[in-house]
This record gives structure tokens, sequence and C-alpha cells, in this order.
């Protein structure tokens, strides 16, 4: 495997749930790349299928309902979707962990924080085949505890969930992820549940971490000031595809696709020149979605043409936007 | 904009919650046996073989008959069709469900509503009154009181309704306290709404899923109770064709004439499974916390 | 001014903190300590700050689900933080909740939920079909949809029922409790374009609470910036946004994710903010906000600052708009 090869890379995911109303179609083909070192965003509005490629991913996604129709999930070249259930375990929580959001249900109120980090440690020791010690695994944690900023590691580590403020859970909820030295960073929509003075410090924090330890992130969110500032290229997700993926700045410069446009026109801006025009219409029905491209119904563009779904035509270079707007003969 | 009517969403909510409900094969199984129970002890006379065993009929050339096509269940000492007392004796354990229920669970909401929405003194008068009844052993409490007041059928009845309406105000109690801080309710007060608006409009509706939940199971519970009443001769009094009085003498011919008490006595295991099924899978489909 | 229709002068709670056996009151929190706020007719006045700052305590009280311990409400010159929680000022003052998910009762159909104050009030029940009507196409819902259960609602279209219920009894002033905050920014556009196109038809007042204080930069006419339950910052939108004078205000719009250089342009660029919002039972002496401040020094300690009126319209509570104490301050900063 070369070293340039991404670390994560998704193609063409496919995934249908069977429902009352018959099969939903929820991801209709997700091409998602995390190149090593680099952190990745997958935004989108709910309902657009961020979580569910996000849960397909973890492998925590209920089957049934939901059923993977097609597609590969490699990380660093092994397919997570055929390889054996124990070693996909085995990566799960190592390799690759996960950041949730809410600080206040990810961690377990009986339990001390320590107890509950020192579980993870032993954990993965035993599926990695370590044997260490009480003390050895306490040193890791508190080792873990400073480096998500947390002075007083003795005292925390000894704390109920309880007795910690909402933005100290999330660090230690980060820390939990960072225990087993992962490569690959997942987190969902972190400090979504905290203030914005609290959220900007852990967005700070992960960053912070994400160089040092040369870790690879992908991070979904529906919060595009976040995304813009926290990652280095962007995926757009609506109603089941990625419908642009770019540069970040490129992205937040340039949108291509009408829903990215859209959607950025909607954002409240701190310069007071938001429009309230919104987005005509709502996320169409996953069991009887529109032909072709998705959001055709709800786009000023739409033409005949789009009843035929788009491929991600190149906008520029590292720039995809799966828009017939973009179709090179367009251009000429 | 949605194209069809108020109607046909409310029909395709009907089926979708039917449609949930199937695919807990153990909820359909236990509907069904409840629904038999039903059947069967309504059309009683039209469905036992033998109608006319049900009183105090006597045969005794036909005593102790082992179970045949003619007496499935076999007969008892007076020479009696098992069977057709049994689906009579449905009828009873049946009534004893809706008089007890239809008593306890009505009175046990209401205080219910009143002690989780107003709290305070309310609360705690409320409360505390049924920490006291849960303090006694409700087969204990139920064998004083029938004892006391002379054992019937309809004081066994009274027994099991006083002992039963507090495990309702438990319940909507801890219900409405959560569901009281609803923006909903806080919504209705900022428009005005009246406090017996507010419990009986907005509160209640949203208990009916865990009180439906919660009175299926209790129905089960009603009839083994009911049941130990009769067979320690404190309910029904022979010849009324009770389930538990038919097991207590049945028992009195034990081992040799097992059918007498056995045949009973898993008519009795029938409905208590049917209605603990029912009210799991209904639990399940509504998502709701009893207990 | 004569012409305001909503006055707080100095409103305040406090709830007791129970403790043991017997909840012996063992202390109190003051969730708002002391708030002056006017609102003018047709004006849209926001209420900004991070959990705990009693934002939404004040909104609480303004509809009468809480009782003020101390202060005056005046509505359209009148005195009535007597009436608050009376049927005559419900009518006046409605409220929109901030959880589209569960400002409906789940069991009750829109036109059940739109009933409750039209009969409440006292509207003649040959009329309510027609009112319903009117009243969600007042919100661009179709007439349809009165027969609709909140679950099969969108959450943009609960809360235009809910925005609907607050309008049946025509009130001069709404509290919109977060109303967009759980909304995808989609929606929350659509949901923010109603509000203000009704705000214009029917000239009514808002008092808006958020924490997203792009939206209240976008919607509000003026801001005022709570934490631990004083004002700490109040002004125009151009006061609070172009002007940030108070050191939390600024560390507030230091910490706003933005998604254009233009804005990134706006923010201040002062240093963060540290640690949390302290719990309002623990209120730091001296200026509640000192334990956060980058600027902090010892009057702050000491003396609890008051508000300094820095323009006709926009003023702070911090000493380092007090020239004397404000000299002594600058040397203590490394």
């Amino acid at each position: 495997m070369p070293d340039d090869a991404p670390l994560l890379s998704v193609r063409d995911l496919r995934v249908s749930f069977r429902t009352f109303d018959g099969q939903a179609d929820v991801l209709q083909g997700v091409n998602l790349d995390v190149p090593r070192g680099t952190r990745v965003g997958l935004v989108g509005e709910s309902g657009c299928g961020k979580s569910v490629t996000m849960k397909t991913i973890m492998g925590t996604l209920a089957t049934p309902p939901a059923r993977v129709t097609h597609g590969q999930i490699m990380f660093d070249g092994q397919d997570l979707l055929t390889m054996p259930a124990a070693r996909r375990n085995r990566l799960k929580g190592t390799d690759m962990s996960m950041v949730f959001q809410d600080p206040t249900t990810s961690l377990n109120p009986v339990f001390r924080v320590g107890h509950q980090m020192e579980d993870i440690v032993r954990w993965s020791d035993r599926r990695r085949g370590i044997q260490r010690n009480h003390k050895a695994r306490k040193a890791r944690v508190l080792e873990v505890l400073e480096m998500v900023r947390l002075a007083d590691g003795e005292r925390i580590y000894d704390a109920f969930p309880i007795q910690l403020s909402g933005g100290m859970r999330q660090r230690i909820i980060i820390g939990m992820a960072l225990l087993n030295e992962p490569r690959l960073l997942i987190a969902d929509e972190p400090g979504t549940a905290l203030d914005v003075t609290t959220q900007d410090e852990i967005l700070r924090l992960m960053d912070d971490l994400v160089r040092e330890e040369g870790l690879s992130l992908l991070m979904i969110t529906h919060n595009l000031g976040v995304v813009r500032q926290m990652t280095d290229h962007v995926y757009v997700m609506y109603a089941g595809s990625v419908v642009e993926d770019s540069p970040t700045a490129e992205l937040f410069d340039n949108p291509s696709h009408p829903y990215t446009k859209a959607l950025l026109a909607c954002v409240p801006k701190l310069d007071g020149t938001a429009t309230y025009e919104g987005i005509g219409g709502s996320l169409p029905d996953y069991t009887d979605p529109p032909a072709g491209c998705r959001f055709h119904p709800r786009c000023p563009h739409a033409t005949d043409r789009c009843l035929t779904r788009p491929p991600a035509f190149t906008v520029r270079p590292g720039h995809t936007a799966a828009c017939w707007l973009h179709e090179p003969e367009a251009h000429a | 904009m949605s194209l069809t009517t108020p109607r046909a969403d409310r029909l395709r909510a009907v089926r979708r919650a039917w449609y949930r409900f199937r695919r807990n094969p153990a909820a359909v199984v236990g509907l069904a046996m409840v629904l038999l129970v039903f059947v069967v002890a309504i059309f009683a006379p039209l469905v036992a073989p033998f109608p006319e065993h049900v009183g105090g009929f006597v045969d005794f050339r036909n005593r102790h008959q082992p179970p045949s096509w003619t007496h499935p269940f076999g007969t008892d000492n007076a020479g009696r069709d098992i069977l057709s007392r049994v689906i009579f004796g449905y009828r009873i354990s049946l009534t004893l469900v809706v008089f007890v229920l239809g008593l306890a669970v009505p009175f046990g909401v209401l205080l219910g509503l009143l002690a989780g929405y107003y709290g305070g003194w309310v609360e705690t008068v409320i409360m505390r009154l049924t920490d006291v009844f849960l303090a006694i052993p409700a087969l204990v409490m139920a064998l004083a009181i029938t004892a006391a007041l002379s054992p019937t059928l309809l004081n066994s009845m009274i027994a099991l309704a006083l002992l039963w309406w507090n495990w309702h105000t438990r319940l909507i109690y801890t219900t409405v306290a959560s569901l009281k801080h609803e923006e909903y309710v806080e919504a209705a007060k900022v428009a005005g709404a009246s406090d017996f608006h507010i419990l009986f409009r907005e509160l209640l509706p949203n208990c009916v899923s865990v009180i439906s939940v919660k009175t299926t199971l209790d129905a089960g519970f009603v009839i083994l109770i009911g049941a130990g009443l009769s067979f320690l001769g404190l309910g029904a009094q022979p010849p009324t064709p009770d389930l538990g009085t038919m097991v207590s003498s049945g028992a009195n011919y034990l081992p040799e004439y097992w059918w007498g008490s056995i045949f009973p006595g898993l008519a009795i295991l029938f409905t208590i499974l049917g209605f603990n099924l029912l009210g799991d899978g209904l639990r399940d489909l509504l998502d709701v916390e009893v207990n | 001014m004569s012409g305001n229709l909503l006055e707080l002068n100095q409103l305040s709670k406090r709830f007791p903190v129970r403790k043991g056996l017997f909840q012996r009151v063992v202390g109190h929190v003051n969730a708002v300590d002391g708030v002056d706020l006017t609102i003018g007719r047709g004006e849209i006045v926001g209420l900004a700050g991070e959990s705990g700052s009693g934002k939404s305590t004040v909104a609480r009280m303004i509809v009468g689900l809480l009782t003020p311990t101390e202060g005056t409400v005046t509505f359209d010159g009148e005195d009535v933080s007597k009436q608050l929680g009376t049927l005559a000022f419900k009518r006046r003052v409605q409220m929109v909740f901030q959880n589209p998910g569960s400002s409906l009762n789940p069991r009750r159909s829109v036109a059940d939920a739109l009933k409750v104050p039209l009969r409440v009030h006292g509207v003649p029940s040959s009329t309510w079909a027609e009112r319903i009507r009117s009243l969600l196409e007042m919100v661009e819902l179709p007439a349809t949809f009165a027969q609709k259960y909140p679950h099969e609602l969108s959450g943009g279209q609960k809360q235009r029922v809910a925005i609907a219920r607050a309008l049946a009894v025509q009130p001069e002033l709404i509290v919109l409790d977060e109303p967009t905050s759980a909304l995808d920014v989609s929606v929350q556009a659509k949901v923010i374009e109603l509000l203000l196109r009704i705000r214009d038809e029917l000239d009514l007042a808002y008092l808006f609470i958020s924490h997203d204080l792009s939206l209240m930069r976008n919607f509000s006419d003026r801001v005022g910036v709570m934490y631990l339950g004083k004002l700490a910052e109040m002004g125009t939108s151009d006061d609070l946004f172009l002007r940030p004078q108070h050191p939390y205000t600024q560390g507030l719009l230091a910490s706003i994710p933005v998604v254009s250089e233009a804005e990134e342009a706006l923010k201040p660029t002062q240093r963060h903010l540290k640690g949390e919002i302290p719990s309002p039972a623990n209120v730091p002496s001296g200026c509640r906000f000192r334990t956060r401040c980058p600027h902090a020094f010892d009057a702050c300690r000491e003396v609890a600052p008051t508000f300094h009126e820095l323009s006709a319209t926009h003023a702070s509570r911090c000493h380092l708009h007090d020239p004397a104490l404000a000299g002594s301050a600058e040397p203590t900063k490394a």
C-alpha cells in the first residue's frame, strides 16, 4: 500500500432501509476520502445521510432495517465491509475512534471518570494481546488527561462525570478517543451541545491535537462555520449523496453546486447580510425520491437534463460538483 | 404539500402500527390468545358443549371421566364437563378483570394526575397514601378484606380494586411529573388554559399508552390473584364455575383424577400468558416504560 | 421614552436552594438579578447569553410562567407586575417555545392546539374554523393542516403552528425563546422571514431569546447580552456587533464560527475567554465576569461595576469604562 493512498476511502457506498413505506435508498453512492494527516468535513442538514455514512463507517448501523447494498470502505488498504467481524472490531476503538456529540450522555454517570477510561485501555489491550497492569493503565489515562489540557488529572481521574462541567466532560470524551493512539478520529458534531465560548475552546483543542498527534480527522457536522474553521477539505451531502467536494477555502470562496450556494446564503452572517430566502420545498421522501438529481425539485436552475443523475464534474482541480451546470461542454 | 386526506393519513397510521406490531410474533400470539378467551367467554352458551353442566347439574354415572372426544378436558366429581365449566369460568375471570380494573384504573390515574401535576401537599398526601397500601402484601390484604366482609365474588372484586389503584397512581405520577415540564404544557398555560384542560386534555392523552400497557399486564395478575382467592375459598363459591374454585375442588382428587385441576389451571395460565405477551408487545410498540 | 410597550425595572428572580430531610432553604440562586429592559412597539429586542445567563428566566417571568421576586413590569404605560399570570395579560403577551418536538402535544391535532387560546379567551366557537384557517394562512400553511397531528409535520411546520397559536389571541408582544435553534439553517431562514413579515403586518414587538449571535445580528433591532443574571451590555445591533465594548461580548463574538472573510474581519481579536460560566449559586464577588475576563484587575474583585452609558443607545457594565479605575488597570496586564 503506497503511503499517499488515503487512510480512509469510501467508494460508491449505498445503504438501503426496509420500512413500512417500502425500500428507502438512503445512501446513493457516497464517495469520500480522508487522506493521511488531513482534516475532512462532512457537512449537511438533518436527514442528508451524514449520520448513516458515519455509522456505516463505524459499523454501528443497525442491520436490519438497514442494509449495505454496494460499495467499499477502505481503511488503510483493507475493506472494512468484507473483513471478518473480529478484525473490524479490533480496528474500532484503536486505529479509528470516535468523539461523540453529547458530553452529558456519552459518559456513564455511575462510574468514576478514571474507571471508564481505564476500561477502554484494558479492552483494547485484550484485543491486541497486550498485558498491562493497573499502574501502567492509569499512567496512560493521566497522560491523556494532560493531552486534553485538563489540569489536576488525579482529581479528575477520581471524579464522577456529574462533578465536572460540560466542557470538561467533552474534553474527557476526546481523551477517551485518543487513549489507544488512533490514526483516524471521527467526530460527530463535537461541541454542539455546549455554549459557543466552550465550543470554541473544544474545537481549538481538537485542532491542536490533530496536528500534534498527526491524526486524520473526519468531522461530521451541520455547522458550516465549524467546517470552515476546522477542516482542509469538505464534502457537502444532500439527500444521500455528496453533491460537492472541495478544499475548504475554495468551497467558501466559490461554492458551485446550487444546493451549497443556497445553504451558504441561509447562514445568518455576523455582518448582518443574511438573506431569508431559505430553500423552497423540503427534503425528498427517501422511499419515493425524485428521479435524477435529488435536488432538482428545489433547484432554481433545474432543467430536463436534471432528470438524469449528474456525475461529479470537476470544477477546478480538487473541486467537484454533481450538477449538470458544471458539465465541461456546458462551458464551451 | 401533502396530497393525502386526513382520513387516509389516520388509516395509514393504523396500518403502520399494525405493521410494527406484526413484527413481534410473541405479541401477535398474545393478542390471538386474549381474543380467543374473550370470544369464547362472550359466546360461552354457544361454544360450550354442555352449557347445562355449569350450575348444580349432577350426573354421578359420568363422574371422573378421563379426557375423551365427548369431554376433551374430562369430567369432574359430579360428572360435569370440565371444558364447558372452563369456558364459563372465563366469563367470571373477565368480569373480575373488567370490574377490578374498571374501578381501580380510573381512580388510580386520577390521583396520579393530581399528585404529579400539583406537587406540594397534594403530592405528599396522595403518595404517602399509596405507600401505606404498597406496604401491605396484596394477597394478605385481600384475604383480610374478604374474610372481614364474607367471602363472595363481589367482595373479592372490591378487595382487589382497593389494592390495585395505587400502582396506577404511582405510574401516572411519575409520568406526569416529567410530562408537566414539556413545552406544550407551558404553551397551554401561557395561552391561559385552565388546570382542568391541562390535566385532561393535554396530560391524560399522553398517559394513554402507559395506562394501556400497564392495564393489559395487570389483567393477567388480577386473574391470578382472583383465582388464588377462590382457591382459598374466599372468592366465588361452588357451584359457580370459577377457575380458581375448580382447581381447588379438583385438587381433592389428585393425582388419580388429575384432569380436574390441571385443565382449569392450564386455562388460567393461558389467559395470563396471553395478557402478558400482549402487554409486552404493546410496550415495545408504544415504546413506554412501565414499572 | 413614553412609547415603550414593555418596561422591565430591576426585575429579579431568586430560586431557593433546599437541602436535607426537611427541605430547609439553605441559600438562594439569583437567576436574574436586577434587569432593566425596554421594548418599543414593533421593535425586536434580542437577549443573548450562554446557558445559565438567566435569559430564559426573564422570558418566563414576562409570560407569567414564573413570578418575579423583585422589580416591576410596565406594559403600555401601566404597572402590570401583579397581573403577569392573569388571563387579561396573557391576551397581550404570548410566547413561542424552543423545541418544535415538544411544544405541540403529540396527541392533539393542529386544530386542537389552535382552539385552546380561542376557547380560553372567549372567541365564539362559530368562528373558530374560520379563525384557524386564517391563522394557518398567516403562517403559510394550507388549511388541510388543521387535521394533522404533530408527528406528521416537519420541524419547521411545527414551529409555524406554534407561531399561529401565539398569534391566535392577537397579542402585542411575542416572546420568542430560541424559536429556530432546533431547525436546520435552510428552514430557520424561512421561519425568520415569516416572523419578520408578521411583525410588519401586525406591528408586533418581539423579545427574542437566543444564543445564536449571528442570527441576532440579523434579526434584532436592539440586543442585550446577559451574563449570570445581569445585563453586561445593551445597545443597537450596530453598537453591539460593530463596536462591542464589554469584554464578555467581545469574547462571545470572537468565538463564533463564521463562513466568510468579511465576517472574520468583524470578530474582535481579543484573547479567548477562559473556563466556563460559573454556577449562578456561586456568583463571583465584585464583577461577576472577572473570573473569565482577560482584562480583570484588582478593582474587579471588590466592586461590582455599574452600567456606563457610552452613547444614547449603548451601555456596558465594565470598570474599563470608568477612567478612574481603568487607569490603574493597564499596568497589571501581562
